[in-house]
């Protein structure tokens, strides 16, 4: 479900289905929290670029979780929205994450992209919001990095963000000219010519700034947002 | 050790220049120059004629950040030189001097007048920290913007006010990246108010000031005040301490094989050397 490979201190997590993230699969969740939390404490690592192997980043349905497959609400919280859960183990990784993204980002896909450090866009990218059914989603985050009027509109509008708009809003640092992948390694390889010690000195800096704005109080918000949120996608019965 | 703060009355008794005047190093702002900037700025917060502050560089630049020479000769003197290291008490009295309370940074973002940054050329480190806090800032289109330093030990300044004006995911760019934005890049984020071409920049400058300066002292006290307030909101404060405890910190940093430590290479090549040195490392 996931890859990790590790080459020039820069680790690429590959995932095959990000569609099952937004369904809350208990293996997918859990193989990309551990390849995040690994690259988190891995010496030789100094950026992260999350990638799908498939067409779409993360597509806007939800697919199919086996029944052996599906979570409780305690293992969703561990998983997904707790302090060692997906998002907040990006938001908050010691390293520089980068998504690359083609194709279709939604639920998941776009939690993911809001916790990443930066985000190259194919020209085919479009980012959908996620907030409506995906109760881990930060949208302090959002307001953050686009604007709150943006985010709002974003969220409420119903319509997804093409790449140049997302660039336009600051939601995409880069529309990749040819290979989006290829150029987020680009990046991240420039990243990594810099110090481990200054990268985590910085990643320590912009987490005192993420929870000054109150990213972290949005984050413990899950658990009530999947209780109240009519279309949530989290387990019905929850902590 | 050369370089100066001048202040230039000559537009008037309500508008007043500090000019950063070191440009055979780009302006940089050695730790005696931070303190001539805010003894100016306390001179001109006391006189009540003044309204509108302009912050100018001579030359080239508006200033292409803290002055390496100063910093490598206290971090890093050249062998055969005192050895023992700086104190942590010092390396705080230091960043202080930017970030403290008293520091150049809150000073301009506090400052009871307008405060209107032009623009130009270099605008690195201190360059893009002063068109942060100042109220305006109006770039001329020679004006790139950048934190080099961030590159080589991390961060160490504010981030609040940065995400504020230009939205996380492009601070990040220059927090991890090293990225450069020309002018036309930072009026698009909102780091800008204004580009204009380099042969009007004085005139526009000027023009700004003149408008600003239009407006009742009373009226500017009352705005600034609730920008103040806003600011508290913002967790701008928290950012300004946070800032100064990492800025004494970034000093200390341990680098791995590898790893290009532009102090170490100062003290060994000398700071030219060390700087060229450093370019090359970080290219793409």
């Amino acid at each position: 479900m996931i890859d990790l490979g590790v080459s020039g201190q820069v680790a690429v997590i590959t995932m095959h289905d990000g569609a099952c993230l937004s369904a809350h699969s208990r293996r997918a969740g859990t193989a990309l929290r551990d390849a995040i939390l690994a690259c988190g404490d891995r010496d030789d690592v100094k950026a992260i670029v999350l990638r799908s192997a498939q067409a779409d980043f993360c597509p806007p349905a939800q697919a199919i979780v086996p029944d052996d497959d599906k979570l409780d609400a305690p293992e969703w919280s561990q998983i997904y929205a707790s302090t060692v859960g997906i998002y907040q183990a990006l938001c908050y990784s010691k390293k520089v994450t980068i998504t690359a993204v083609q194709g279709r980002c939604a639920l998941a896909g776009s939690a993911l992209v809001l916790c990443s450090d930066l985000t190259f866009a194919a020209a085919d990218a479009e980012f959908h919001a996620p907030f409506e059914r995906l109760p881990e989603a930060n949208f302090v985050l959002a307001a953050l990095t686009m604007r709150l009027a943006r985010a709002k509109s974003w969220t409420l509008g119903g319509a997804p963000m093409d790449a140049r708009r997302a660039l336009e809003v600051g939601l995409v640092n880069r529309i990749a000219l040819s290979d989006v992948f290829a150029e987020a390694v680009d990046a991240a390889r420039s990243i990594a010519k810099g110090p481990l010690d200054g990268i985590a000195m910085s990643k320590l800096m912009m987490e005192s700034f993420l929870d000054s704005q109150g990213v972290g109080q949005e984050f413990d918000m899950a658990g009530f947002y999947a209780a109240t949120l009519p279309g949530a996608a989290a387990p019905q019965d929850r902590a | 050790m050369s370089g100066r703060i001048a202040v230039d009355r000559s537009a008037g008794e309500r508008t007043a220049s500090i000019v950063i005047d070191h440009p055979e190093r780009e302006n940089a702002i050695t730790p005696r120059m931070a303190a001539q900037f805010c003894e100016a700025l306390t001179a001109l917060e006391r006189d009540d004629a003044v309204k509108v502050v302009v912050i100018k560089g001579a030359g080239a630049n508006l200033t292409s950040g803290a002055d390496l020479t100063a910093v490598a000769q206290r971090f890093a003197p050249p062998d055969g030189e005192a050895k023992k290291p700086l104190s942590q008490r010092a390396r705080f009295a230091d960043a202080d001097l930017w970030w403290g309370r008293a520091g150049l940074f809150g000073r301009v973002l506090y400052c009871p007048k307008i405060t209107i940054v032009a623009a130009h050329g270099k605008c690195h480190g201190a360059g893009l920290h002063l068109a942060l806090y100042a109220d305006l800032a109006i770039a001329s289109a020679t004006a790139a913007f950048a934190m080099p330093e961030w590159r080589h030990a991390g961060v160490n300044g504010d981030l609040s006010m940065l995400v504020a004006a230009v939205g996380l995911k492009r601070a990040k760019e220059l927090v991890y990246w090293g990225r450069e934005w020309d002018a036309a890049t930072a009026m698009s984020h909102g780091l800008v108010n204004a580009v204009v071409a380099s042969d009007r920049h004085d005139a526009a400058t000027a023009e700004l000031a003149q408008c600003c300066a239009m407006i009742m002292r009373d009226a500017v006290a009352a705005e600034k005040q609730v920008v103040r307030a806003a600011l508290a909101r913002m967790q701008v404060e928290t950012g300004l301490a946070a800032a100064a405890v990492v800025g004494a910190w970034g000093t200390n940093i341990h680098f791995r094989q590898g790893e290009f430590n532009l102090l170490r290479a100062a003290k060994h090549d000398g700071l030219d050397a060390a700087v060229a040195a450093g370019a090359e490392h970080f290219a793409d």
